[in-house]
């Protein structure tokens, strides 16, 4: 025993992770756009499969995003700088998840449907059912849950660190026992996921999202409220509700 | 009995009275390993019972401990997990007291050769279930061919030993489930050394509970392992396919089918049609599923740099057999196979059509010249019968992240033959109306052609971000021959000597061997700057022979059409870009220097031994370039760019020959024309409202040209001929067109009622020297349209549009001759499921044409009209009756203005006929009403 112990210790440098760590947590995020279309039960099931047919090979692409943290706060956004080929460059969404762990509050700034909305309420965090798996990512060894969002019909697994006992993560998800280092939506539909861990000696102070410009501010619930009345309005389109928001 | 009912009872109502004055318990325990060592650092869960949610959670501290307090008393799961052990888990019963301990729990470790093997070497997901530990065999790579057993000898943990029994973690593995089931009786051998290793999803090892077990719960201690091998899922595979047969009033039918079968790793197709009603065999929809995958590939273009010439993309179906005018018959059929894995990327298409037209044509043409103007009416029958063979493959292959090598090879065979009479009547106005002459011209040819391209194209990334080197090479080799013969009779009404005849046979070769290269590098300066230097070579030598033959002199030789020439354009280009790209904003300008050489050989024959030289020349020019776009963040973009593009003149332009086939229309060559240059300002903007489903855009595109190619026109009435005219190209300055974009799309009622609005302008200015003074063609076309779709519940939707084309041409020699074309038209639609399965879809257009200057107004009022049943359990069977143009008013009307002449056309085509048609789906029809397409 003393012997794995030893091993782990060397082989596993944060093994002992404290709860009070600052650092910034790089993800890659891989979309599928047929897997996404393939998930919109609404579209005519010949639509889906033809685009599957013509396009599944050609699917995927990968975008970057960080999770800025300390032991009050975390912040996650897309990395301004996308591209792998110098020479075009893609306007990075307005897209900011901050959460004060302290006072468990988020504030949340996002761009939806052409409009700048600031989602100010309590942390909210999904009802995960925990599940057994375990498997390493960027250097930690995770375990996995699931939960549902049942406004965006979405199913989604996590994996959390076991040996880092900090309630962070990507996007909009937390409340594991763990930090999160990989959400995988629908099956791969969207993955994100953990590629670079970088830890900071001191306490960094984590930015609350600035704005210049007017918001619209909006608490959960009217969040929820605006995302089904797109959706309804896009399941008479029959459009793909996945272009206006994030999915 | 009453007894044991009463103590029951008072166990019960004790429980239930005691855990009701326990409201909130404190849940502990002490967490210890095998070798009684104290676990730190374990995350400790309470999960909900009915669904193991996520309650409450914690770690234990350096002594093991862990402690929940004040929890609900309501009863939980604890599951303990850790980086180095098996999770655990345990139920917490509501609680009769305030705290429930557990006292000390013990946790298993994990093999380590799991742990560093499994996890960290393989990345692989462990999956636990109870005392159950299996992973993903997929990751551990075995040659293809290899059994389980070779698959098992890489696992960790796992022995085989020379007589192929197995052990795992030195416990005997007595039995092997295949997918839980047991496989070829018991003996583990007969399935690691038959099955193949590829099948093989997951694999799973766990403790064997013996017979004697099983059916009396005590352990013999035997300790045997298990193991289960998880079969792959099927290999995602499939088919589909659609075939339909219609036939129909006035001899029409049609016919197609396609089937395409898929696996995980390659895509067949087969497609193959027929019909006499001029449509296309292969809509755009079924061309893509027909090419699969590769449907988007094949746009690959070794020209890098800023230079948009020579890309032609090759298309696979050679001419689909559409045609507004006459008649046509046309038959088809490809196949395409498409083969993917890892990261090699093939494909290799085959197609064969034919099509066959027949039509004949009307028109009027009114010609003005310096001071006057003459007439032509012209009647056209038309026959030609066309076919090709194409294929087409492609195959790229990343060798890894930074190299990728395409290889692209398109070729075709086809042939043309086709013959026309054509009797034309030239007409004089002033004084008075009288005919001129009227001359005949039969032409049958005979064209077979050959091409072949090639292309290969090679990017490295460097490590450095941004960093890369691109090469390419390109082999164009086409060849043609001709064999044609003209009949040209002329009568001259003014005079008695009435006719002249020329009656030419034609045999012409052409060939062109077109060998590109380029290179391309770039180099970041910093995240927001790079560098992007070029060079293009592309050398270009055409040859065209022209044997004349004079049918009616005995077949003597027309000296003046026979003729051999041979043509190189070679083009040497250097240019580089700097490049801005952060944050959606990207621009780029830069420039390239190019030497354009034009040179020539020519003689009588082919085989001739004296060649002359045609004086070679050299044009030098410097291309500037600008490009820009920029992404707002409200999903508005826009972008605006300048090109300058120098085209260097067609061969058959430059040879100094006169054509006259037609004793009335000579064309001439000219050796002296100069490449001609195009300045190119384009810019647009695109806006799109996710909230309101509202969308609009502009786009606008500015050309100003030098030295325009054009074919200027000398016409001179000759006494017992007619009028004749020689046209000849020659550079003239200016020549110069805007045309600006836009559309937009606005929902009135969201879902309901949306508006669509689209409309362009158009003006142009060509210069063109007639009989020696110059003209300037000035054209304004304006077209606008407006429409409304309507959605009523999903089962009823309307279209309406208008539209109005106004075309204002002003003439600078002769101002009275100034004309307006216009148009106007305006159409329904519906599509109504108006029962179960039935549909019933139909539209009604009105269309008017009319000019002034011709003389002419025609209306067409067009229905179409159609009623279908889906039938079949899964909709498979689709049962339509058709009816077309139900008025039978259809025909072909064009009508036309440019440089100094104005005409229309007028040609009988397909009119009202009633079709019945029967098709099959193998996955079924769509039952919804498709009234909503946005991409």
């Amino acid at each position: 025993m003393q012997r794995l112990l030893i091993y782990i210790l060397l082989f596993f440098p944060y093994s002992t992770f404290a709860q009070d760590l600052s650092g910034e947590i790089h993800y890659t995020v891989k979309h599928d756009w047929i897997k996404k279309i393939s998930h919109v039960d609404y579209m005519s099931k010949s639509r889906r499969e033809h685009f599957e047919y013509v396009w599944g090979n050609d699917s995927e692409y990968i975008a970057k995003s960080i999770l800025r943290f300390s032991p009050i706060a975390s912040r996650y956004e897309d990395v301004q700088d996308q591209s792998e080929h110098v020479g075009h460059s893609w306007r990075a969404s307005e897209y900011i998840i901050f959460r004060d762990l302290e006072n468990k509050m988020s504030y949340d700034l996002m761009r939806m449907f052409n409009k700048l909305y600031l989602l100010e309420d309590t942390i909210q965090n999904p009802q995960w059912k925990m599940l057994n798996d375990m498997k390493e990512i960027a250097g930690h060894i995770c375990m996995n849950a699931i939960c549902k969002d049942t406004i965006k019909d979405n199913n989604i697994m996590a994996w959390f660190a076991l040996d880092w006992p900090q309630s962070i993560g990507p996007d909009e998800f937390g409340g594991l026992p763990g930090v999160i280092l990989e959400i995988n939506i629908n099956d791969g539909a969207m993955v994100i996921s953990a590629e670079e861990i970088v830890l900071s000696e001191k306490m960094e102070e984590i930015q609350k999202p600035s704005h210049k410009k007017r918001v619209k501010r909006i608490t959960n619930s009217e969040y929820d409220k605006l995302l089904l009345k797109y959706i309804e309005e896009c399941k008479a389109e029959e459009r793909p509700y996945f272009w206006g928001f994030r999915y | 009995m009453r007894s044991l009912f009463l103590f029951t009872f008072l166990i019960i109502f004790n429980t239930l009275l005691f855990s009701q004055s326990v409201k909130n318990i404190s849940v502990k325990g002490h967490v210890i390993d095998t070798l009684n060592e104290t676990v730190p650092a374990a995350t400790v869960m309470l999960l909900n019972c009915s669904d193991s949610t996520l309650v409450n959670y914690t770690t234990t501290n350096s002594n093991g401990d862990f402690i929940f307090k004040s929890v609900k008393n309501t009863g939980y799961i604890l599951k303990i997990s850790h980086i180095s052990f098996m999770p655990i888990q345990k139920n917490i019963p509501v609680s009769a007291s305030d705290i429930y301990n557990f006292g000390t729990i013990r946790m298993e470790p994990i093999a380590e050769v799991l742990m560093e093997v499994v996890i960290k070497s393989a990345q692989a997901p462990l999956f636990i279930h109870g005392d159950t530990v299996e992973y993903d065999a997929r990751l551990f790579k075995v040659p293809p061919g290899s059994t389980v057993e070779d698959l098992l000898k890489r696992l960790p943990g796992i022995v085989v030993d020379d007589d192929g029994g197995i052990s795992s973690n030195g416990k005997n593995v007595g039995r092997i489930y295949v997918d839980g089931k047991t496989f070829f009786g018991d003996d583990p051998k007969s399935v690691t050394k038959n099955l193949d290793a590829e099948s093989i999803a997951r694999v799973q090892v766990y403790d064997e509970k013996s017979e004697q077990e099983r059916l009396t719960g005590i352990k013999d201690g035997s300790d045997d392992k298990a193991m289960n091998l998880e079969l792959k899922e099927e290999y995602k595979k499939g088919y589909f396919g659609k075939a339909s047969l219609a036939g129909g009033t006035e001899q029409r039918w049609a016919g197609r089918g396609s089937f395409n079968r898929f696996n995980e790793t390659s895509q067949l197709s087969f497609i193959a049609y027929g019909n006499n009603i001029n449509a296309t065999g292969v809509n755009w929809e079924d061309y893509q599923e027909f090419k699969g995958s590769s449907a988007y590939s094949g746009y690959d273009n070794g020209d890098f740099g800023f230079s948009r010439r020579h890309y032609k993309h090759f298309s696979l179906i050679n001419n689909s057999g559409y045609s507004d005018k006459g008649f046509t018959e046309n038959y088809g059929g490809g196949v395409n196979y498409n083969y993917f894995k890892d990261k090699i990327k093939f494909n290799l298409s085959y197609f064969y059509n034919q099509s066959n037209l027949h039509y004949d044509l009307f028109s009027k043409r009114q010609t003005f010249l310096t001071d006057s103007s003459y007439f032509r009416y012209d009647t056209t029958d038309y026959n030609s019968f066309n076919d090709a063979h194409s294929i087409s493959s492609r195959l790229e292959i990343e060798f890894d992240s930074t190299n990728t090598l395409i290889f692209r090879i398109n070729s075709r065979i086809s042939g043309n033959v086709n013959s026309s009479y054509q009797t034309q009547l030239f007409q004089t106005s002033e004084p008075f109306f009288s005919d001129i002459n009227l001359n005949a011209y039969l032409d049958s040819t005979d064209l077979f052609t050959y091409s072949v391209n090639a292309l290969s194209l090679y990017n490295h990334k460097f490590k450095k971000k941004g960093r890369s080197f691109s090469i390419s090479g390109s082999v164009d080799i086409h060849e043609n021959k001709t064999g044609q013969i003209t009949d040209n009779l002329n009568e001259y009404y003014l005079m008695l000597t009435p006719t002249e005849r020329i009656n030419y046979l034609y045999d012409n070769t052409g060939s062109q061997g077109l060998y590109k290269s380029s290179l391309m590098y770039v180099e970041p300066l910093n995240k927001r700057f790079s560098v992007m230097s070029f060079y293009n070579f592309s050398k270009d030598e055409t040859k065209s022979g022209k044997i004349v033959q004079d049918i009616e002199n005995s077949n003597v030789l027309v000296n003046s059409m026979t003729n051999f020439y041979i043509h190189d354009v070679l083009y040497n280009r250097l240019g580089t870009s700097l490049n801005y790209a952060w944050q959606g904003l990207n621009i780029a300008f830069g420039g390239a220097y190019q030497i354009l050489d034009l040179s020539g050989r020519y003689a009588f024959l082919e085989s001739s031994e004296n060649y002359l030289d045609l004086v070679p020349r050299s044009f030098k020019n410097f291309l500037p370039y600008f490009r820009t776009d920029w992404q707002l963040p409200n999903n508005m973009r826009l972008n605006l760019s300048y090109t300058y593009n120098v085209d260097e003149p067609e061969m058959s332009q430059l040879q100094p020959i006169t054509d006259n086939s037609n004793p009335l229309y000579n064309i001439e060559g000219n050796l002296n024309l100069v490449p001609e240059i195009f300045h190119s300002i384009s810019g647009g903007m695109h806006y799109w409202n996710q909230a309101s489903f509202s969308s609009f855009g502009i786009n606008a595109n500015a050309s100003f040209n030098e030295n325009t190619i054009t074919y200027n026109q000398n016409t001179e009435f000759v006494e017992g001929v007619g009028y004749v005219t020689t046209s000849k190209p020659e550079n003239v300055q200016g020549g110069q067109s805007v045309y600006v974009y836009g559309w937009g799309s606005v929902p009135i009622i969201k879902t309901i009622l949306t508006l669509k609005l689209w409309g362009n302008v158009r003006f142009s200015e060509n210069p063109v020297f007639i009989n020696g003074i110059e003209n300037l063609t000035n054209s304004q076309y304006y077209l606008a349209n407006i429409g409304l779709n309507l959605t009523i519940g999903p089962k009823l939707s309307f279209s309406i549009d208008a539209d109005i084309h106004d075309n204002k041409v002003r003439y600078s020699i002769q101002t009275d001759q100034n004309q307006r074309i216009f148009r106007y038209g305006s159409s329904g639609g519906i599509k109504w499921q108006f029962f179960k399965r039935t549909y019933l879809e139909g539209n009604l257009a009105f269309e008017d044409y009319s000019s002034d200057r011709l003389d002419y107004n025609n209306d067409l009022l067009l229905c179409n009209m159609s009623i279908r049943q889906i039938l079949g359990k899964k909709n498979q069977f689709e049962l339509r009756l058709a009816g077309f143009d139900l008025f039978n008013q259809n025909i072909f009307l064009d009508q036309e203005a440019y440089k100094n002449y104005t005409s229309y056309s007028v040609s009988p085509t397909l009119a009202r006929y009633f079709m019945l048609s029967v098709a099959y789906n193998l996955k079924g029809f769509e039952t919804k009403v498709k009234n909503k397409r946005h991409w």
